[in-house]
């Protein structure tokens, strides 16, 4: 399986370790790993006008990184998306990576009177592995807006077929090094069972 | 913003795309001023991927994570490409990141309002006339 990780390390060293975690646990099971890191890359998370003028044109992949990261998830059997809970949603670099490249004509297609219909069923696993500053209480009871995004928008893109899965964890802000240890083996682990 | 002057309300306009608002960069020093002293936040907005921009995203972390100390009212002002069926099913989270992450920052019960336009993608030309006229007479009576 080809699998694409997106990940979003800001402010946060150790959602990189997380990743990293995963990339191993994926590729001691054999798979092909491609990673996107936002902050290494610099990938621009603001559509601009001219990426807004193009969007539901027949070609509207105008940023060359946002093309590079549709090619890999056409390309890819597996999306994993890695970031720390911000502001009870994804970070603005993930809600600007998948604003910017899961354009028309790549995770969806746009029919006049049809509405959006899917266009990513060769996504056939979604993964989200997120940190949360808050308690799993908190979390359930505030809603997770980063998980709905992914598991449920996201996943409409891939179509019945795509299996999806989360990995999160909660109070790290307040979390030991034996905890965020344990957690990174535990990212290693299920990743290598995917 | 017509609404609002019409009414006496003494406003700022931030338009993150003309002032190239850069998410890589801190919070601009005259953002961060004018919200010290700010009393109503209007957010307006396209919904997209059923929140927020990114752009907005970023602005309104970095913003609320300076504080906003005297915010009594938030108002979103938004349109949404479907419908409100379609949107209640995929889940509203601009609604909720308001509700959950930024009101939280404000003054103890502040007020979330809304102005929705649904189904924007298939408006015509009269809807949305009759959607900014609406914005137009509402707003100064949700900015108290």
């Amino acid at each position: 399986m080809r699998v694409l990780l997106v990940v979003d390390p800001i402010r946060d060293e150790f959602v990189r370790d997380v990743a990293m975690a995963a990339k191993n646990g994926l590729e001691a099971s054999g798979h092909d790993v491609d990673v996107v890191d936002l902050v290494a890359e610099r990938f621009p998370p603001v559509m601009s006008g001219a990426d807004r003028r193009a969007y539901f044109t027949d070609d509207p992949l105008v940023c060359p990184q946002a093309a590079a990261s549709a090619a890999l998830v056409r390309s890819a059997d597996g999306l994993v998306f890695v970031y720390p809970t911000t502001m009870s949603t994804v970070t603005p670099g993930i809600k600007g990576w998948i604003e910017r490249t899961l354009v028309p004509g790549v995770a969806f297609t746009i029919g006049a009177q049809t509405g959006a219909k899917r266009g990513m069923s060769n996504i056939r696993r979604l993964v989200g592995i997120a940190t949360y500053d808050d308690s799993h209480w908190d979390v359930l009871r505030h809603g997770d807006n980063g998980r709905r995004l992914i598991q449920r928008n996201v996943r409409f893109c891939g179509g019945p077929r795509t299996r999806s899965r989360w990995i999160a964890m909660y109070d790290a802000e307040r979390a030991t090094d034996v905890g965020r240890h344990g957690f990174l083996e535990r990212v290693e682990r299920e990743m290598g069972r995917l | 913003m017509r609404g609002l002057v019409g009414n006496g309300r003494d406003s700022i306009l931030i338009d993150l795309y003309a002032t190239a608002y850069d998410p890589s960069l801190p919070l601009p020093d005259s953002d961060a001023d004018a919200l010290q002293t700010t009393t109503a936040l209007v957010l307006v907005h396209p919904t997209w991927w059923t929140s927020q921009p990114a752009i907005l995203l970023s602005w309104l972390d970095q913003a609320s994570s300076t504080g906003l100390p005297n915010v009594r009212t938030l108002v979103s002002v938004t349109t949404l490409g479907g419908s409100r069926l379609a949107n209640f099913a995929a889940g509203e989270s601009g609604l909720r990141v308001v509700k959950r992450a930024v009101r939280p920052r404000c003054v103890q019960r502040t007020t979330h309002r809304r102005l929705a336009f649904y189904g924007m993608d298939r408006s015509t030309a009269d809807e949305r006339a009759a959607f900014l006229d609406r914005v137009e007479r509402r707003i100064g009576t949700l900015v108290r």
